[in-house]
């Protein structure tokens, strides 16, 4: 059952790719994988976004599965025929012994990460507390009585029916195609998006850095414990991240190649943020002003090409709010502002922060000691500086942490409580961010490897 | 030449490193591994319980109620908590409630979907949770005449009945 998920989100994918192949139709491999794996998001976030429309305008949720293989087919006729697949050929060649030695490392390395998925996975096969009083409960309602739970969603008929509906509307939908409502469609769902995830760390830092960056910044991230325990959770975390990575990658790819279509991208990227978790409401409005202050940089005005990306997602998040319950963060600002002045809140949050980034991560040694080890070691080799503008990805990490760090601090629950149940899927949201900016900045391995050192002599 | 070395010895450890870290996780796990794990899991307990609770209810309930131990009057908050406006533990802040309780409550909640469960009795049908406690007295008192059927491990179907 779990492949069978596992394949309807893989023709997600699919259909995510052909779009974006459509709109950018780049034939060399990075451009080919790194659309693959926004694929991922485009597909199953556009996915969602109709599901979400066809139920508001009361048409029976039973066709919605059939109206999606129909767009999938067509999609796919479309790419077949205007695909423009002349030259693709020249565009390939045959992989170095080192190259297809790391690819198989990395899928090696992804295979390890995916059995231990599996393996937690059958120890809480519903995922964890927010997993089944949260996002599992709202797939269940909409499953389970289609067209009706909408309504549910305003009579708060399962806690937090506020939150954004991406990952409730995937695994509903899976269901509604299989026809059961098994454990292993939320599942499979999150091990979609932790590989998505890896796999789009990797294609970005093929296209920003190399292929052998690409390979370290995936082989790190898949050596995270965090990367599978938040994955078993069955929680909205790794999909969130995925979609600040996506967004960020794609601002950042403007920078180097001045398309305008990637703008659009990550304005589209952006709102899905905001579509997967609350958060990424946060998200949105940062990436709004960091494309601003791009267009001051660069003269130009970005907005006009970014912000009809975000259009659509923004419509249907608009919809949704006007039916949801009001969130339980924000009930009393008063007492918010007066928790920011604060001094023993800061000490609280900094002692929790200090205390989880020693451990992130399930290394023996701190996994961020050890990257900041290595950046320290490597960043003086001589290697190409990167193309584009690589302060971009920076702002994204510390702009979105300095906004969790600002919500902590005005939280109306307990503090510690807040810190001990999020801190760690917080810091997990922006560590791809971090990975990006970090190896987008530091020279390869490959650099490393081969590089000679002048008026050495080499026999 | 020495820090070149050194260089390259630490890009070729950390992709190591990373795997390495990957395999000993595996190797951790798979020593748990037991094929009959998934049973034990709360959820999947929880779900076995109250699978009988679906099929008791009628066709059509949208909505049934939630009665549980907290709801009992004399009910005694946590002690070293003031009252603070509080009535019952349903009101308390989350991390001042019984954890096991609350997620008996939304685990009722996942199990019955869609069919909607909120607190109170003021519903024809009502999901009762008295592990321990005897109830019937105030359960009368409360909602009035009622019939009752047991499901087990402290859970209870109470359909409301007319005088």
């Amino acid at each position: 059952m779990i492949l069978i998920a596992l394949l309807i989100y893989t023709l997600k994918l699919l259909a995510g790719f052909f779009l974006l192949h459509l709109l950018w139709d780049a034939k060399e491999p990075k451009a080919l994988t790194i659309k693959l794996f926004l694929g991922a998001g485009l597909g199953a976030g556009l996915s969602s976004l109709l599901y979400f429309l066809w139920s508001w305008l009361t048409i029976p949720d039973r066709i919605f599965p059939f109206f999606e293989l129909l767009v999938f087919v067509g999609l796919a006729f479309v790419f077949w025929r205007k695909g423009n697949w002349r030259g693709l050929r020249q565009h390939f060649s045959a992989p170095s012994k080192r190259t297809l030695f790391l690819g198989l490392f990395l899928l090696a390395a992804a295979l390890i990460c995916a059995v231990n998925f599996f393996i937690l996975f059958r120890t809480a096969p519903h995922g964890i507390y927010d997993a089944w009083n949260i996002w599992n409960i709202g797939a269940r309602f909409v499953y389970l009585s289609p067209n009706q739970w909408i309504s549910a969603v305003s009579q708060n008929a399962w806690d937090h029916s506020d939150y954004p509906l991406l990952v409730t509307l995937n695994v509903a939908d899976v269901w509604a195609m299989i026809g059961n409502n098994t454990t292993q469609a939320p599942a499979a769902f999150s091990l979609f998006f932790m590989l998505s995830l890896v796999g789009l760390l990797f294609s970005a830092l093929w296209l920003s850095r190399d292929f052998e960056q690409g390979v370290l910044g995936a082989v790190l991230l898949l050596s995270l414990a965090e990367l599978v325990n938040i994955g078993m959770f069955q929680y909205a975390d790794i999909q969130l991240a995925y979609f600040f990575l996506a967004t960020a990658a794609l601002l950042y790819l403007y920078t180097v190649q001045s398309n305008p279509r990637f703008l659009f991208l990550a304005g589209l990227f952006a709102a899905l943020a905001a579509w997967t978790k609350n958060e990424g409401n946060v998200f949105l409005v940062i990436s709004i002003v960091l494309c601003f202050i791009l267009s001051l940089r660069v003269k130009k005005n970005l907005l006009i090409f970014f912000v009809p990306g975000l259009l659509f997602p923004a419509v249907v998040i608009l919809l949704f709010k006007s039916i949801a319950p009001a969130n339980d963060l924000f009930v009393s600002p008063s007492q918010g502002l007066q928790q920011f002045f604060d001094l023993s809140r800061y000490q609280i949050i900094l002692a929790q922060l200090w205390q989880k980034a020693s451990a992130f991560g399930g290394w023996q040694v701190s996994f961020l000691l050890i990257l900041g080890l290595y950046g320290f070691v490597i960043w003086r080799m001589p290697a190409p500086k990167p193309s584009g503008r690589v302060w971009l990805i920076l702002a994204f990490f510390v702009l979105q942490f300095a906004a969790y760090i600002l919500i902590y601090l005005m939280t109306p629950h307990d503090l510690y409580w807040h810190l001990d149940t999020s801190l760690n899927r917080l810091m997990f949201h922006v560590l791809p961010l971090l990975l990006f900016w970090l190896f987008t900045l530091l020279p390869s391995p490959q650099d490393v490897l081969e590089y000679r050192e002048p008026h050495a002599t080499y026999d | 030449m020495f820090l070149l070395i050194m260089r390259r010895c630490f890009v070729i450890a950390l992709i190591a490193a990373s795997f390495a870290v990957g395999v000993y996780r595996f190797s951790t796990l798979a020593k748990f591994w037991n094929s009959r794990i998934a049973e034990k899991n709360e959820v999947v307990v929880w779900e076995n319980r109250l699978g009988r609770v679906k099929q008791e209810l009628p066709e059509g309930i949208t909505h049934v109620g939630y009665l549980s131990e907290w709801d009992f009057p004399d009910r005694q908050l946590p002690p070293g908590l003031e009252r603070n406006g509080y009535t019952t533990e349903w009101d308390l802040p989350v991390q001042y409630r019984d954890v096991g309780s609350l997620n008996e409550f939304r685990l009722t909640k996942y199990t019955l979907a869609p069919i909607i469960v909120e607190r109170g009795s003021n519903y024809d049908w009502i999901i009762g949770n008295f592990s321990a406690r005897p109830f019937k007295a105030w359960l009368q008192e409360t909602i009035g005449n009622y019939q009752l059927k047991e499901i087990g491990g402290g859970i209870y179907l109470i359909h409301r009945t007319k005088p």
